[in-house]
């Protein structure tokens, strides 16, 4: 893919001074506002094809790499993530029973990070031996959504690895 | 479907709301290139005639006045419409197109793809649509800046159309070729933002400064010997 000259980096006026635990720059770009009936229309959208999804807030302005990485400030493309992880302190959970509240979900589409949801709560589901895990992430600029791991929108692939920025594990 | 109600699909709050699930530009791509909308359409734009339309299209789309509180509603259209074209239509009709979308206001996925489309036609030598609106050189190249900065934030600039018109006659073709000379050469004078560029393959020797007219073999010498020693020795080197 060609890259953009400059987006997102520090000549972007819509660009936060962003950086990692360790000082590495994250490039950024701030997104807009959808108009409030597009936004009502996405939701709609959402909710019609996940419906035990659960709306938590309505904001286009960051994607689910600035929620979890910069506050819901701005938007990060997943290009930067590994970057993010390894700069940020943040090492792999190997197995999904060690999951905890505040941890994250990456998520692959064909091979590539393409999502990101924080860890709400992680029980075991005894029927099965599997987790019962509920996250939280912001779906495209569609608004953010509390809801089961695995219960995503197809583009976002599937949930591959977890991460955790927790000391001393 | 007839094209219009593939384009008003396009236009509509639901194609918008389906493709900006997307997490990052690569997602946003890989979707709006998968939606059936968009291969209508692209099947359609075989004709000169849906080719036609279509530009004409994001030309009307890129004009409209929009409330600046939020984004553009069009930027999903916009993009898939420049996709479209960008894949069935002539550099020249592309490279217009993708400059007419550049100035809509408050895109998010447009901007880049525009910037990108536009960017090619130059760097292909596909100019020929109109772009000496926000031509020109940062100030920094001409000193000691770091080049590869320099030209980033120049591009940057320039696309952003935040520097006023000052170029006249060079073409974006021979801005590409200055600025990859002054890069590669590092043979700029460091009073003002002039470009001296050597001599071409073509043997011609190329002066010029923003807003001024190209430079008589005179002037040219002249600029050329306000170059430091340093400089052009380094240049030889």
């Amino acid at each position: 893919m060609a890259v953009i000259i400059g987006l997102g980096n520090e000549t972007d006026n819509t660009a936060l001074a962003l950086a990692t635990s360790k000082g590495a720059r994250i490039p950024n770009s701030r997104r807009g506002e959808l108009a409030p009936e597009q936004m009502r229309e996405a939701v709609r959208i959402v909710m019609q094809n996940h419906a035990k999804c659960i709306l938590r807030s309505m904001s286009s302005v960051y994607n689910c790499f600035g929620m979890a990485f910069a506050g819901r400030r701005t938007c990060i493309e997943p290009e930067h993530v590994p970057m993010i992880l390894q700069e940020g302190g943040y090492v792999e959970v190997a197995q999904p029973a060690a999951v905890m509240t505040g941890d994250i979900v990456i998520y692959e589409y064909d091979g590539e990070i393409s999502h990101v949801a924080v860890v709400i709560s992680n029980t075991p589901d005894l029927t099965n031996g599997r987790s019962n895990m509920l996250v939280m992430s912001q779906w495209g600029s569609h608004g953010e959504y509390l809801h089961d791991y695995r219960d995503v929108h197809l583009s976002f692939g599937r949930p591959v690895r977890f991460y955790s920025e927790r000391r001393g594990i | 479907m007839t094209l219009t109600e593939i384009m008003q699909s396009i236009e509509s709050y639901g194609f918008s709301s389906e493709v900006n699930m997307a997490s990052g530009t690569k997602a946003f791509r890989r979707i709006l290139r998968g939606h059936e909308l968009v291969h209508r359409l692209a099947e359609l734009a075989k004709q000169a005639s849906v080719r036609a339309a279509v530009a004409q299209r994001v030309e009307e789309l890129s004009a409209l006045q929009i409330d600046k509180q939020y984004e553009n509603r069009f930027d999903s259209a916009l993009s898939a419409y420049l996709t479209v074209l960008s894949d069935t239509s002539a550099p020249d009709v592309v490279a217009k197109a993708a400059q007419a979308a550049a100035k809509a206001e408050n895109t998010w996925w447009t901007v880049g793809l525009s910037r990108e489309l536009v960017t090619r036609a130059i760097a292909t030598g596909w100019s020929a649509a109109r772009m000496s609106h926000a031509h020109t050189i940062p100030v920094r190249l001409a000193s000691n800046a770091d080049w590869q900065e320099s030209i980033q934030s120049g591009f940057v600039k320039w696309m952003a159309g935040t520097i006023p018109v000052t170029v006249g006659t060079v073409t974006g073709a021979q801005i590409l070729r200055a600025l990859r000379t002054a890069e590669e050469k590092a043979q700029v004078p460091k009073k003002n933002n002039l470009i001296v560029m050597p001599p071409s393959e073509e043997g011609e020797t190329l002066a010029w400064k923003p807003g001024r007219r190209r430079l008589s073999r005179h002037e040219y010498a002249k600029a050329a010997a306000a170059v430091p020693q340093r400089t052009r020795q380094a240049a030889r080197a």
